[in-house]
């Protein structure tokens, strides 16, 4: 496995929909990154979020914090909040963390985005 | 007692008498008086109030004496009020009488000043004395209890935990034979790799037994720390044993002794070394079913000749092998019949039980002796304990032949900032690399180990202060260890609660401890001398999502 601790974060706007791209390591180095960058994103008013995790190839605990707490903060601003792009060890650890039923999931971002980042 | 506190309740039918008895009493500096006119009214004064004397007359109507005194002896609660009887001169049979009934003592109308001065006077005294005895009696056996729990606190009863780096699974347990006992049983790790137990039998029972049995437990310890704090050397248990006679020979002029048998495993060879201060020899159980008291003459026990020397002995025990040690209570156990226990019977029940776990086998001992003795009082103290060094590797290695598997452990320090957390995953990056670890068991170790370096890093030193902690991953032929050794706040992770329902927001450390249960095969905590140890071992081979449940 290479030593990649890198993470990005990109974001682009598709059919109406905010989509936060996530790849690489998130860990507790970097996991506020990913909470303050949702976070901001919900405060300025976004209604409709995916969050795709293609692209991660490894993460912890913290990050599951960070999309919690975004959870939390989009619930209170009535905004829709979805993840996609679950695949593999990144899933494997959602499940092991007994994750899965925490979040609204879809199997790829295209159902994401046409479900607006809800259910 | 003194006469103005002391209660007196009289209990006349004849409204002159009570007067007259009252008037005198008064006199004689008894204040605190009650009057009943009949038996009925008595009994219902004495369940309300508490008296110290009752002076009862026998004839009356309705309840007479008798009755009343019957009743009050009947009843615990008032059985040890004295009662004076009174009566007619005429009435002596019934004075008897009274007194074969539990009565105290006995005046006769008309009432003697000097006679009642007296007799009220000596009852009195006899029940303050009785009371006071009675007083010394709960104090001491209220003292015994709180010795009972001190000595058995003294005794460890949370044992080691097995784990890859802490071999050994040990239990035992002390049952004395009275109140407090002086047996002894202890153990403990010192250092990375020793294991230290010990068993010992003080001579004579009771309190004094149970004294020089806690003076002998802290001298080992304090003898173990200060080797381990001021010498480099390994732990000769001969010369260690050899400090703590002298100390026990000091003052000792009751001429006490104890019977003691101390072993130091070394948890990576199996080599035990002992000292046998004469006590029994211990049984050893073999993987292979042999079962036998090991070669372990003893010498001259402790506290009885200040410069005694003694010898050191070897044994090299294999993987899987068990340690089984008593104290003589065990063997010499008599049933009512007056036969042994014997030390054939221990062999026979051990080699029956030989891979059974040591909890279970300390267990099968007390419960063979129970079965044996059955009504029989225990005459001896029964201390009894078991061990087994079944080293992380063994279950696959000692079983292959001339198979000595290649252990190494590399230590990395890691200060507590969140931005080492890359030098762990690095170090597990090119341990994988090398051994060709599978990339999900590699993922999934690497994962726990940030889960566990970084809970370390952000809670173990709650004041914020610089320290620096080690990581030491251990690799095996068939299994990867991490152990994090820290000197922060003691803290076990396993006892993190269990993360909340979805629709609260999680707690710190909740998910990453609950994963990494999930993620390695072992997860184990132990706190040793003032430190966190933590250790998270990974099956090598497993796959994707192999992880056993």
């Amino acid at each position: 496995m290479a030593t990649n601790n890198v993470l990005s974060i990109g974001e682009i706007r598709e059919a109406g929909v905010c989509v936060v791209t996530l790849a690489g390591r998130i860990d507790s180095t970097n996991a506020n990154d990913v909470m303050n960058r949702l976070k901001s994103l919900i405060a300025a008013g976004e209604k409709s979020i995916v969050v795709d995790l293609g692209g991660v190839i490894y993460l912890t605990s913290a990050a599951f914090r960070a999309l919690l707490v975004a959870t939390d903060e989009a619930e209170r601003t009535a905004a829709k909040f979805a993840l996609c792009g679950l695949t593999g060890h990144v899933r494997e650890l959602f499940e092991m963390g007994g994750l899965l039923e925490l979040f609204t999931i879809h199997a790829s971002r295209q159902e994401a985005v046409v479900q607006g980042g809800g259910k | 007692m003194t006469s103005e506190v002391a209660a007196l309740l009289i209990v006349d039918d004849n409204e002159d008498n009570r007067y007259t008895l009252t008037r005198r009493l008064n006199r004689e500096g008894y204040t605190n008086l009650t009057t009943a006119a009949n038996g009925r009214e008595a009994l219902s004064r004495l369940t309300t109030q508490t008296f110290d004397l009752v002076l009862l007359d026998i004839m009356m109507p309705d309840m007479n004496g008798y009755e009343v005194l019957e009743n009050v002896k009947a009843n615990p609660a008032l059985r040890d009020i004295p009662i004076i009887m009174i009566s007619a001169l005429n009435e002596l049979d019934s004075v008897i009488r009274c007194i074969e009934l539990g009565a105290e003592d006995y005046l006769t109308k008309p009432f003697n000043a000097t006679l009642l001065r007296a007799r009220v006077g000596a009852s009195l005294d006899k029940k303050r004395l009785r009371d006071e005895v009675r007083r010394n009696l709960r104090r001491l056996e209220e003292e015994l209890d709180a010795a009972r729990v001190l000595q058995l606190g003294m005794l460890p009863r949370q044992f080691p935990v097995w784990s890859p780096s802490r071999p050994v699974a040990v239990h035992a347990v002390m049952r004395p034979a009275r109140e407090v006992g002086g047996d002894l049983y202890d153990c403990f790790y010192t250092g990375d790799r020793t294991f230290c137990f010990l068993v010992g039998d003080v001579s004579g029972k009771g309190a004094p037994a149970a004294m020089f049995m806690a003076r002998t437990r802290s001298l080992v310890r304090i003898a173990v720390d200060l080797w381990r704090e001021w010498r480099s050397d390994e732990i000769d248990p001969a010369a260690l044993i050899e400090m703590v006679n002298r100390e026990l020979c000091q003052n000792n002029d009751d001429r006490m002794f104890i019977t003691l048998f101390l072993g130091l495993i070394d948890t990576a060879t199996g080599v035990l070394s002992f000292v046998n201060a004469g006590h029994p020899a211990p049984h050893l159980l073999c993987a292979n079913g042999e079962t036998r008291q090991i070669e372990a003459k003893p010498a001259v026990p402790l506290g009885i000749r200040r410069f005694a020397r003694f010898a050191g002995r070897t044994l090299t025990i294999q993987p899987g092998d068990a340690l089984f040690v008593c104290s003589d209570g065990v063997f010499e156990a008599l049933n009512e019949h007056g036969d042994l226990f014997s030390m054939e019977r221990l062999t026979g029940v051990l080699r029956a039980a030989h891979d059974a776990g040591p909890d279970e086998l300390v267990r099968i001992v007390n419960d063979a002796v129970d079965a044996f003795t059955g009504a029989a009082p225990a005459a001896d103290d029964i201390t009894a304990l078991a061990l087994r060094w079944q080293p992380a590797d063994s279950v696959t290695e000692h079983s292959r032949p001339g198979g000595r598997c290649m252990i190494r452990s590399i230590d990395i320090p890691i200060r507590n900032e969140i931005s080492q957390l890359a030098t762990v995953r690095d170090a597990l990056d090119r341990i994988g690399d090398e051994l060709r670890i599978p990339t999900p068991a590699l993922m999934q170790l690497q994962v726990a180990a940030d889960e566990i370096v970084s809970n370390v890093i952000k809670y173990a030193w709650p004041d914020g202060v610089d320290a620096e902690f080690l990581v030491r991953i251990t690799i095996r032929p068939r299994t990867v260890t991490l152990e994090i050794i820290d000197d922060g706040a003691a803290f076990d992770p396993r006892t993190a609660p269990e993360p909340p329902p979805a629709d609260q927001r999680p707690r710190p450390g909740g998910i990453g401890i609950h994963m990494i249960r999930k993620l390695v095969d072992d997860f184990a905590y132990q706190r040793i001398d003032g430190r966190n140890h933590t250790t998270l071992t990974k099956n090598r081979m497993a796959g994707a999502a192999q992880k056993q449940e």
